[in-house]
């Protein structure tokens, strides 16, 4: 029984997929049923969205996510006929498909949130600064729910490469720079660093739209370039028992 | 397709731990090598270059006349399964299975099934949870039904029990006879698996120092014994690879082919003459300081 391999690109992506759907499943629907929870115990009143903390939340899984492609994939990988040219196009095409999904999750639990609070006639507002103003306003949520779990993954798949690709001394350092880099990208950091040091409690953002996209969209493009070289160019690490 | 694999003054380090120095020689067409040598003398780094895991410090390695580090061309080509655990994750054997048909197009996944139920194969257990045992015999099916035109196998039955081990030598010869490709096995094993190698190439101190055909191998090293002055005027210009004394009586060794008059002072001196094991052979030339050339 004869089989067809498939193209090396679409198996990496599909592993990468196979390897992530059920903590994706698990992180939302934990943070929908925590969401839920909370709002049926909470009293009425004026209160802050309890699913603007899933971007919280969501960075720190989307960097865990990141962190996990190297080490959990790149062997196996290449001993099965992928190159690291491949398998970096492969992850990058992942990463826009799951931070995509990431944001469209987002969306839809904003918008459900808006419909509960509509519903009990509630006022909801947002703790941070965002590209939206409304919960209902779906593609910027979108937007900023991609964009910010792309910088978080991508720093997780960052930082993980450069501990396999350079060991442990290179990689602290790499720690350094995505913290800086993501400091200075983000914009609810950005925005908390200016009130810190200011102590102008009344500023909540120093970012257009336009900034925001070009600042992130130019982190990521770095992080990417970065990643791309370290993957194509690292040894394979035998992993023992 | 038929596989040339060729080393022009290869060198690999680790930092400051040289791994692999001048390493030079080819090895070529569908046959059966073993891959042999002490730990830690470099086989599985060679073999990780010939599968382009690693890039070379130094010199060339070349597949049909390319380098395999990063070639998409050759790395559906070449298979290669080591004893260490693949990080397979929560995979169980049958997607690891399937993974393996999805990679190598020559992949036999009705041979893969029958290698399984033949090794007692668990197939809906997660890899992660089988036993040494148990995923070698895994690593030996994915080796086996991939049909890779070069495969290579590093210590892939360790763990197997007695039973396991003798399955495998029959399946390997038999799909090599189905399906001749260029197999190379590293192993410790040489007892076993000695009988199944047509070449032999012996790593020593992070270099090849012998490549042979087996049969010229195990024609050119032979034991003396008799009493110990007439071994010892016999071996007196040859080179001994090792010598054991018990009593008035006294066995050599003996690295190099044996000419008829070489012979005929056997008889004269009457020396018993013996064949030498290829476990023993390899065990005597890398137990040496210095290894003859071949």
């Amino acid at each position: 029984m004869m089989t067809k391999p498939i193209s090396p690109v679409v198996l990496t992506w599909q592993i990468l997929a196979r390897s992530t759907w059920l903590t994706f499943t698990l992180f939302w629907g934990v943070s929908g049923i925590l969401t839920v929870l909370l709002l049926a115990v909470d009293s009425p009143g004026i209160r802050s969205s309890y699913w603007e903390q899933v971007f919280e939340a969501l960075n720190i899984y989307a960097f865990v996510v990141g962190v996990r492609v190297t080490y959990g994939h790149l062997t196996i990988l290449m001993n099965h006929g992928v190159t690291r040219k491949q398998m970096a196009l492969a992850t990058l095409l992942f990463a826009l498909v799951f931070t995509l999904a990431n944001g469209i999750m987002m969306g839809i639990g904003f918008a459900l949130e808006h419909a509960a609070y509509s519903s009990n006639a509630w006022q909801e507002a947002f703790a941070q600064p965002h590209l939206f103003k409304t919960a209902v306003d779906f593609p910027a949520i979108v937007a900023e729910g991609l964009i910010l779990s792309a910088s978080t993954f991508l720093g997780g798949h960052f930082i993980a490469t450069t501990f396999y690709r350079f060991g442990k001394i290179i990689g602290m350092f790499s720690i350094g720079l995505y913290l800086l880099i993501s400091f200075s990208l983000e914009v609810r950091s950005y925005s908390n660093a200016i009130v810190t040091f200011t102590s102008d409690l009344t500023r909540k953002s120093d970012f257009t739209a336009a900034e925001f996209f070009l600042w992130n969209g130019g982190g990521i493009a770095l992080l990417a370039l970065l990643i791309q070289y370290m993957l194509q160019t690292t040894e394979i690490k035998a992993k023992t028992r | 397709m038929s596989v040339t694999v060729e080393w022009k003054g290869l060198a690999k380090s680790y930092g400051a731990h040289s791994a692999l120095t001048h390493v030079n020689g080819t090895i070529a067409g569908n046959k059966i090598i073993g891959l042999l040598g002490r730990n830690g003398s470099g086989k599985t780094t060679l073999l990780a270059l010939i599968k382009g895991l690693l890039r070379p410090t130094s010199g060339q390695l070349l597949i049909n006349g390319q380098a395999p580090f990063e070639n998409r061309a050759l790395a559906r080509e070449i298979c290669f399964v080591r004893d260490s655990r693949m990080t397979y994750g929560s995979f169980k054997v049958r997607e690891a299975l399937k993974l393996a048909s999805a990679s190598w197009p020559n992949w036999d996944h009705g041979y893969a099934l029958h290698l399984a139920e033949r090794f007692s194969l668990p197939l809906e257990k997660k890899v992660q949870s089988l036993s040494l045992g148990m995923e070698s015999s895994l690593n030996a099916i994915i080796g086996l039904a991939s049909r890779a035109p070069l495969t290579l196998m590093d210590e892939t039955y360790n763990g197997m029990d007695a039973p396991s081990r003798y399955l495998f030598y029959e399946e390997l010869l038999e799909d090599y006879m189905r399906s001749p490709r260029m197999l190379v096995l590293s192993t410790h094993l040489i007892e076993e698996v000695g009988r199944l190698f047509e070449e032999v190439v012996l790593v020593d101190q992070g270099t090849i120092v012998l490549h042979e055909t087996t049969e010229q191998l195990l024609m050119m090293t032979y034991v003396v014994i008799g009493t110990a002055p007439d071994v010892e005027r016999f071996t007196d210009s040859l080179q001994v690879l090792h010598t054991q004394v018990l009593g008035n009586m006294k066995s050599a060794v003996v690295f190099g082919e044996l000419s008829k008059e070489q012979e005929r002072l056997a008889d004269l001196y009457h020396l018993d003459i013996q064949p030498v094991p290829l476990q023993d052979i390899i065990v005597h030339l890398t137990s040496r300081k210095e290894v003859p050339s071949s």
